[in-house]
């Protein structure tokens, strides 16, 4: 046979030839090389997902600007982790490859994006990012984003199918059946924009559906106006919103507008515009007129018009009102797992078969429309203040995990029994691990019905706690584990034991640590029992997490390393990298934590670094690294550790999830520690109450310890006018949720007595001051940490009440219980050496003040890599103050300008140290005589003392220093007067200061004569 | 005839909308069309088949008008750009090249008419085009295209594919040389047309199993139980030969035979990369 021609070759190729005629080409391509190249180009070039069916012009018109020939990477060669398989599809953002995830085992889609010009690849990959936090049924899952050879590249779920478009032109659909894929197409948009993100070029063609009837909305959030493009706006002309063909930007609405082209499109088979106007169509009868009449408001040119959300519109289109309004309900509750659901019942009526359904059957009776509402009911009838929303924030959690759930049953089922790429042994190991996970969910369910209060404060904590599902996907660790016993009754005895242990888990995440408690050690006894070391291991690392819990460290430490151990025998590496991460971040603060927290920290790196990438973990253990570096004091690589927490639990658990929101408040706290970045911890802080508010509203514990610890840093900063009503509303919120008695109103309590301190309210500030003393005294024994800053906080009050007697015998007593519990050269002792030394020079004896406060500055110089600079301030300023007193003022000014150099230095300078260190600095040049030079410090320490509200005996200090710089440098007579006169009102007011009060009358009185 | 004239104007209205610049009557372009359905009463259902818009452009080109011809030319201008670094040809032979593909393609010789004529509209146009750029490429680099027996050209090039991914299969192919070719070439002889096209498109054409399934209209799970098959075959085939072949004692034989089966199996699983089965 002679070569076939261009006529016949191309009905080969697609399949138009009769059998014979095809058999005839067959042997002729077995003979000549040249046409099956070309058959096999031409394969190439309508792979799948191209959309085969009439002509759409966008598709047919030549893509001139296009480049590249053929693919760039080759089959078989290796991108990372990747190994290319083949080119799948090109398009304006970049190239798709079908590619092997060799670390995951799996089939992915990898595309590399184009960068549209310098700069890009950095908005690219944060795009990207954001795409991977769209989790939904009807979204095609990002798996991972990086960055390879300067490429922006996305791996995401290989979906096996063909386009919408190709679907919707290769037969004639009924106008349900389009409705239907358009639903679960709209709900998958709706996801997207849930996420912060708009698609930009919804159309058919970037809608999958899959081979097994799922509906997946794809390449959203990367269509982006092309070097080029006329319109300027990188969708696709023919579904673009007026608002963006117009250049404008693009929003929700834009999509809802190109949503409704498109399903118009599917309906009638042609647009609804033309130039703009409305087009009736040529068939009306093709689809009913009320669902063209619901299109109508999603394609007004006024986004204003349209529907406020896709959601909105999806639910007016399944409304038909024709039919009784029972779908509605059906359509609208449960959403995910609907959709879930919905998969077998789609494809039933794709007429394909669906070999892996029954993972919604799996979820009734665990998560379903019915146990929501019975939870709903048992929330709302705890009496919890934050019921309501915690309620809905649970649902959200829990809808969602079970729609997960749902696909990744659905998933690994196909990937064995659809797809084949996939061994029965390992999609038995997933569905194990998959039924682990539902009786979690199961266990997590049975607590919600029997809520009380406490467990309703901690509801969304929990719910966000179930275990992560693609745990269950990562097929080396699965494999790893020593698998289950295989006698059919140590199997039972096992599924026994895990359903007790998933009850254990819930009630602790929820709170009731102390209910559990015997069930989990139960649990471990029958765990030792059984002999199934990765059990054993679980039951041991919760039983650890209870007793840390309810305050008993040592036994949680001996009862983690265990499990630690049985984490190894059982090769459960994930369990072995937590039971670490659980031991690092209770190392705790003193010598031991020192000791023992690097060990362990390496041992979990090592077991993560074993386990492969493991998004979930890494926070952990990052978080857990910050918070013991923050026990130790080490502030500085406390931040360090806590940003790259920060931005992994973004890219993982998306900004509004309570464990973003422990690692911004863990974050902001060491950043406070720190000091300088006042701005930021409060914004943090801020970014971290708004999360815990929309989980459970105002009254809440937590919310009320974020308050607090905002409330704190405002203190910190020298804003304690701005900080006492934060302290305020977290006191009485604790008093009432917490009980008069807790440890943490006694935190508070000290809190809002240091910022009445500053305010000047200093009976109020003693008060609360003793009373924390009191509440922590009758909890802990004499010596225990905790009440050596308790005693501390209280030596500074009595102190500013000039009972400085008191004062010394508290800061002695802290002295001698940091020494013990934290070390001689520990940071706490320079604390209370600090203030023994300044107490010392208060009470007229500086010479006895220089031994300790040299102390206190070397111990502090010691640690400067650790902690930063800004703590050697104060330790200059005090004994230049006791130099000054001793009458060694030249040495004295050294210190106060070396403490204002520092600082002066820190990114954010504590304006209210500064302005003291100031009034210092004046006072050493008036000593030395040299009244001109001080003038500019007084000034600037009072305008800014006056500006911030500051102490005001420290004001006042400023004020006279100022009146005898004017009236020495020959200054303005009046205004010193006047200054002067300001001061004595102020050490009127304060005991402690009657020797000021006496030293500017005596001024006055010389003064008032001239001189 | 009313539906039909109605359904003619709208590929008219498809075809200007697809190509706004293209100046066509829709007289010209319903004559055009009207030649390309088949004979007898299913004119309707025929032309829905067609692809108006690209019908469209072939038929403007054809009757001259110009921006139809620069479209036209910019697409096989586009196509045969792909074609010259598989056929070794410089940059510089795409104009001539191009000339002479658009001559074929508009102008008619004595004895045959313009080629775009024969253009039927059932596949893409782009499609169409490709085959003839490429027969035309092919043409220019006097590569005959002419009728080889496999042999001459597959077996060594498929036998070079495998042993390339595998060194000790390299090593027994050039200890055992001129048997293990023979057996080959005899397991790969015995293959149908079919079973050697598959192996080919997927060793040298580097199809995927979808695209090879999207060539056969079968799905992919299909076409990898038929690789499946062809490697069942080939692999006994392959040992079957040997063992009549190779001039050594029993045991040695069965050993030798019993690693090239393994290393075989490793470099097919390669190269089927995805198919049914699973690195550990």
């Amino acid at each position: 046979m002679p070569c076939p021609d261009e006529n016949q070759t191309l009905a080969f190729v697609e399949g138009r030839l009769p059998e014979g005629q095809a058999r005839q080409v067959e042997e002729h391509l077995d003979a000549c090389p040249a046409c099956r190249a070309l058959v096999a180009d031409l394969a190439r070039e309508a792979a799948p997902g191209q959309g085969s069916g009439p002509a759409d012009p966008e598709a047919t018109r030549p893509d001139l600007g296009q480049a590249g020939a053929g693919p760039a990477l080759r089959r078989g060669s290796e991108v990372g982790r990747y190994v290319i398989l083949d080119l799948i599809g090109r398009g304006g953002m970049g190239e798709v490859y079908a590619a092997y995830d060799t670390r995951l085992d799996r089939k992915v889609a990898l595309k590399f994006l184009h960068q549209t010009g310098p700069g890009s690849s950095r908005r690219l990959l944060d795009e990207a990012h954001a795409m991977a936090r769209v989790r939904h049924p009807n979204a095609v899952t990002v798996y991972d984003v990086g960055d390879l050879a300067g490429q922006v590249f996305v791996s995401m779920e290989h979906v096996e199918g063909q386009s919408l478009a190709a679907w919707l032109a290769a037969e004639r659909r009924t106008w349900q059946a389009v409705r239907s894929v358009f639903l679960q197409a709209g709900a998958g948009l709706a996801a997207v924009h849930r996420a912060g993100l708009v698609h930009r070029d919804f159309k058919p063609a970037n809608v999958l559906v899959a081979a097994d009837g799922r509906v997946l909305v794809t390449d959203f959030g990367l269509a982006r106006p092309a070097l080029g493009d006329p319109a300027g706006s990188g969708g696709t002309p023919a579904y673009m919103a007026p608002e963006q063909r117009a250049g404008g930007p693009a929003d929700a609405r834009s999509d809802q507008f190109a949503f409704c082209v498109a399903l118009w499109e599917g309906l009638h088979g042609e647009r609804p515009l033309q130039g703009g106007a409305l087009r009736p169509p040529a068939d009306p009868g093709r689809a009913p007129a009320w669902l063209r009449t619901r299109l109508l408001r999603g394609l007004q040119p006024e986004p204003a018009a349209r529907y406020p959300s896709v959601d909105e519109l999806l639910s007016a289109l399944a409304r038909d009102p024709r039919r009784a309004r029972r779908r509605l309900a059906a359509a609208l509750l449960g959403l995910g797992l609907l959709l879930a659901g919905g998969v077998g019942a789609y494809a039933a009526l794709g007429g394909r078969p669906a070999p892996c359904q029954g993972a919604a059957e799996r979820l009734a009776g665990v998560w379903d429309e019915g146990r929501a509402r019975a939870v709903e009911a048992a929330f709302l009838g705890s009496g919890a203040p934050s019921a309501p929303q915690a309620f809905a924030a649970s649902r959200r959690v829990l809808d969602g995990y079970a729609a997960d759930w749902a696909r990744e049953r659905t998933g690994a089922c196909e990937a064995t029994r659809v797809r084949g790429e996939q061994s029965e042994e390992l999609l038995d190991l997933r569905m194990q691990c998959l039924e682990e996970r539902l009786t979690e969910l199961k266990a997590l369910a049975e607590l919600f019905l029997a809520a009380d209060a406490a467990v309703v404060e901690r509801s969304t904590e929990a719910a966000q706690s179930l275990s992560s599902l693609a745990g269950c996907a990562r097929a080396a660790s699965l494999r790893a584990q020593v698998p289950p016993p295989a006698e059919p009754d140590r199997q039972a005895a096992l599924r026994s034991l895990r359903s007790r242990l998933a009850a254990v888990k819930a009630g602790h995440e929820a709170g009731r640590s102390r209910e559990v408690l015997a069930e989990a050690e139960a649990v471990l006894t029958g765990g030792q029992a059984l002999g199934h070391p990765p059990l054993t291991a679980e039951a041991g690392y919760w039983l650890a997490e209870i007793l840390a819990r309810l305050d008993r460290p040592d036994e949680a430490r001996a009862v983690g390393l265990r499990a630690a151990g049985d984490a190894l025998a059982g090769r459960h590496l994930a369990l072995l990298v937590r039971a670490f991460a659980g031991l690092v971040q209770r190392a705790g603060p003193g010598r031991e934590g020192a000791a023992q927290g690097p060990v362990w920290l390496e041992l979990a790196r090592a077991g993560l670094a074993a386990l492969g990438p493991e998004p979930e973990l890494e926070v952990l253990l990052l978080r857990a690294e910050g918070q013991w570096r923050f026990g130790q004091r080490e502030y500085r690589q406390a931040v360090e550790v806590l940003e790259a927490a920060r931005a992994r639990s973004l890219e993982v658990y998306g900004p509004t999830h309570l464990r973003t929101a422990q690692v911004l408040v863990n974050l902001a706290g060491a950043l406070g520690q720190l000091g300088g970045r006042l701005e930021r911890e409060i914004e943090l802080k801020q970014a971290a109450l708004a999360v815990l508010e929309r989980a459970y509203g105002r009254a809440h514990p937590e919310v009320a310890g974020l308050l607090a610890s905002i409330g704190r840093a405002y203190w910190r900063a020298g804003r304690a006018a701005e900080g006492r009503p934060f302290l305020e509303e977290a006191l009485g919120l604790q008093e009432r949720l917490l009980g008069p008695e807790h440890t943490q109103v006694a935190a508070t309590h000290e809190a809002l007595g240091a910022v009445l301190g500053k305010l000047g309210e200093l009976d109020a500030e003693l008060a609360h001051r003793q009373r924390a003393l009191d509440i922590r005294a009758a909890r802990v024994p004499a010596d225990d940490a905790s009440l050596a800053t308790c005693r501390e906080g209280l030596g500074l009050a009595l102190e500013r009440q000039g009972r400085h007697a008191e004062a010394q015998a508290q800061f002695e007593r802290a002295l001698t219980i940091a020494e013990k519990a934290f070390g001689p050269a520990s940071q706490e002792v320079a604390f209370q050496l600090l203030h023994l030394g300044q107490s010392r020079v208060l009470q007229g004896r500086p010479a006895e003040a220089l031994a300790p406060l040299e102390q206190a500055l070397a111990l502090r110089q010691a640690a400067v890599a650790a902690q930063g600079e800004l703590y050697l301030a104060n330790p200059h300023q005090a004994l230049g103050r006791a130099l000054l007193a001793l009458g060694r003022p030249a040495e004295a000014l050294e210190h106060f300008r070396e403490a204002l150099a520092i600082v002066e230095r820190a990114p954010e300078p504590p304006a209210a140290n500064r302005a003291v260190y100031l009034c210092w600095l004046g006072l050493a040049l008036l000593a030395l005589d040299r009244p001109g030079e001080a003038l500019a410090p007084f000034e600037e320490a009072v305008r800014v003392q006056a500006s911030l509200q500051a102490y005001p005996p420290e004001l006042a200090d400023s004020r006279f220093g100022l009146a005898r710089a004017l009236a020495a440098s020959g200054g303005d007579r009046a205004r010193a007067t006047e200054l002067a006169g300001q001061a004595r009102e102020t050490f009127a007011r304060f005991a402690a200061r009657r020797a000021d009060l006496l030293a500017v009358e005596r001024w006055l009185a010389t003064a008032g004569r001239g001189r | 005839m009313g539906e039909l004239d109605e359904a003619l104007g709208a590929a008219w209205e498809a075809g200007a909308r697809a190509w706004p610049g293209v100046d066509l009557p829709r007289e010209a372009f319903a004559a055009w069309l009207a030649a390309r359905l088949p004979p007898g009463g299913q004119g309707l259902a025929a032309l829905a088949a067609l692809r108006a818009p690209d019908l469209y452009l072939a038929c403007a080109a054809a009757r001259g008008d110009p921006a139809a011809q620069r479209a036209l030319g910019g697409l096989c201008a586009e196509l045969l750009r792909l074609e010259l670094p598989r056929l070794g040809l410089q940059a510089v032979e795409l104009d001539d090249l191009l000339q002479r593909v658009l001559d074929k393609l508009l102008v008619a010789a004595p004895g045959r008419a313009a080629r775009l004529e024969q253009y039927a509209g059932q596949g893409a146009l782009r499609s169409w085009l490709r085959v003839v750029a490429r027969r035309e490429a092919l043409d220019r680099k006097a590569l005959v295209v002419r009728e080889v027996p496999w042999q001459e050209e597959s077996l060594e090039d498929v036998l070079g594919a495998l042993s390339a991914a595998d060194p000790e299969l390299e090593q027994l192919k050039g200890q055992y040389r001129q048997e293990f070719k023979a057996a080959f070439g005899e397991a790969f002889g015995a293959l149908d047309a079919r079973e050697r096209n598959l192996l080919r498109h997927l060793v040298f054409d580097r199809l995927s199993m979808e695209q090879i399934g999207a060539l056969y209209h079968v799905h992919q799970s299909t076409v990898s139980r038929w690789l499946a098959k062809v490697h069942a075959r080939l692999l006994s085939g392959t040992l079957r030969a040997l063992g009549g072949r190779l001039r050594v004692g029993r045991r040695e034989a069965d050993s030798i035979l019993r690693l090239i089966q393994s290393r075989l199996e490793v470099s097919m699983r390669r190269l089927l990369g995805d198919g049914p089965t699973e690195p550990d």
